[in-house]
């Protein structure tokens, strides 16, 4: 578990699973095997599968340690989530709290959880399944999600509740937070620590999604960029 | 009635993986610093009114406690091939180690079917050695213990028919009780080799997995495999993560999950290395 370092931010990252092969045309429309061949040397076995031109995904949620608060951005597939549509995601039983706690984070220590967007697999820690119900998974954080991203989803889950949204992943693992009053709804520049420049603050990134967002961690000379899905894969 | 053998349909199902190293897999090592991860299986073979389940993987605490990466139960994930864990009357146990009889006691129904030598080992002298204990853990011996106390364990002697078109055959070395399993299938017949080659490298360059009993035996075990399989390509290592690239998976949604293993694999280039 590689713990990097900007400012007084540290970043970890946690994998929920860190290899999912898919088809190099199930991310980009236009690649070609010799593009493949091409970038092999540089990507490896952990980008591209050997022996073949599938691509790896990896899933996982990057841990904020600030001196203030414990942020938790994208919580990846979730447990026991019913995903008829992606069997790779569906009823998953992965130690994933185990690995947040090897990293030193409890559920309760979690101050905020944001998630760059709404797709299925970004959030399905946000809740897990205790007796029967989806209860938000982190009982002291705020869940912040981009207005806009929340708005578009939800609209198109009011319009017609029997279709599943994001494969399910709106009903089971976004609409508890909210009933449980745990949502906190943001503008898509939302500054969470410090000051745009000089903390942790969100830039719009929309195109993947409506309210897609960009994670910055900026402080002194350093500058991170969480970009979510703008960029699924280094290729 | 036909004499015909049954020809069944045999998957394998991936519950789990591991990052890996070149060097993990082989008494001796190896130089490249490469990675080689593992993954993880259970078997089923269905058909002629049949339906065998083989191994039972590990469950979620003991993945765990020892830091694999479980992905999903393999016992639950068996109804992806239409089979119900609670009415299974049969699961063929190729030995003992936590990765292959975990979950064992989710299958209310079933009869196990496992050497006798293998129940011998986890309860005689040498499991007085953390070396050899390691790989098991203590709650599913005694479980094993205790359904064989409620006579639901087969213990078995040597090489056995076990039905039309499926055969055990014991292969001692990574365990003393280790068995696999041939199967007849519309390709001939299948060997699920499980552990007497983790990997399809073990068997084909004669290097010995590191989780070790007998050295000597685990050699000429892959000779015993060898005969019993019309070609190499009808050898189904037990961990090997080539098993989900060559073998296709019954249906797209299952891609990455299950593949089938009676019919003909494309075989992957593999680097020389």
């Amino acid at each position: 578990m590689k713990t990097q370092r900007i400012g007084a931010y540290e970043i970890t990252k946690v994998a929920e699973f860190e290899r999912m092969a898919v088809d190099s045309t199930f991310l980009f429309g236009n690649v070609t095997p010799a593009i493949i061949a091409a970038n092999r040397d540089w990507l490896g076995p952990t980008f591209v599968e050997d022996g073949s031109d599938r691509l790896i995904l990896s899933f996982h949620t990057f841990i904020i340690r600030t001196p203030h608060h414990v942020i938790l951005v994208d919580t990846c597939n979730g447990n026991h989530k019913q995903r008829p549509s992606m069997m790779a995601w569906n009823m998953l039983e992965t130690p994933y709290l185990a690995t947040l706690a090897a990293a030193g984070v409890r559920p309760e220590q979690v101050d905020y959880v944001m998630c760059t967007h709404l797709h299925t697999d970004h959030v399905g820690w946000n809740t897990q399944l205790v007796d029967g119900r989806w209860v938000p998974t982190f009982p002291n954080a705020k869940y912040l999600m981009a207005k806009t991203e929340f708005d578009h989803f939800n609209r198109l889950h009011q319009a017609n509740p029997a279709q599943p949204i994001n494969r399910g992943s709106f009903v089971d693992s976004v609409l508890p937070v909210v009933e449980h009053g745990r949502a906190v709804m943001i503008d898509t520049s939302h500054v969470l620590e410090g000051q745009a420049g000089n903390g942790i603050w969100l830039t719009p990134a929309p195109g993947h999604t409506p309210g897609h967002v960009q994670i910055r961690i900026g402080a002194g000379n350093g500058l991170a960029v969480m970009s979510g899905d703008i960029i699924h894969h280094p290729l | 009635m036909s004499d015909k053998l049954p020809e069944y349909d045999v998957f394998a199902i991936k519950y789990a993986d591991r990052q890996a190293k070149r060097a993990n897999h082989f008494i001796g090592g190896d130089p490249h610093d490469l990675p080689m991860p593992m993954d993880y299986f259970v078997w089923v073979i269905t058909g002629a009114g049949r339906t065998v389940v083989v191994d039972s993987g590990f469950t979620a605490e003991v993945a765990a406690q020892r830091k694999r990466n479980h992905l999903r139960c393999p016992i639950d994930s068996l109804s992806m091939v239409g089979v119900d864990a609670k009415r299974v009357t049969d699961v063929i146990l190729t030995h003992l180690h936590y990765d292959h009889v975990g979950n064992f006691h989710k299958f209310p129904q079933a009869r196990f079917h496992l050497q006798e030598k293998e129940m011998q080992f986890v309860t005689g002298h040498h499991m007085r050695y953390p070396f050899f204990r390691h790989s098991f853990e203590i709650e599913e011996v005694v479980g094993i213990v205790r359904l064989n106390f409620e006579g639901r364990i087969e213990q078995l002697s040597g090489a056995i028919d076990f039905a039309p078109g499926i055969t055990l055959h014991p292969t001692p070395g990574h365990t003393p009780g280790l068995q696999i399993v041939r199967v007849h299938t519309k390709r001939g017949w299948v060997v699920l080799a499980s552990d007497s080659s983790h990997y399809y490298e073990n068997m084909q360059r004669n290097r010995p997995f590191t989780t070790a009993f007998n050295i000597g035996d685990m050699i000429d075990s892959y000779r015993v495999v060898e005969k019993l399989a019309p070609t190499p390509a009808h050898i189904v290592p037990g961990h090997d993560p080539l098993v989900m690239q060559e073998y296709p998976a019954p249906e797209r949604s299952l891609d990455g999950i299950v593949v089938r293993l009676d019919v003909a694999p494309k075989v992957i280039e593999r680097p020389k290395l």
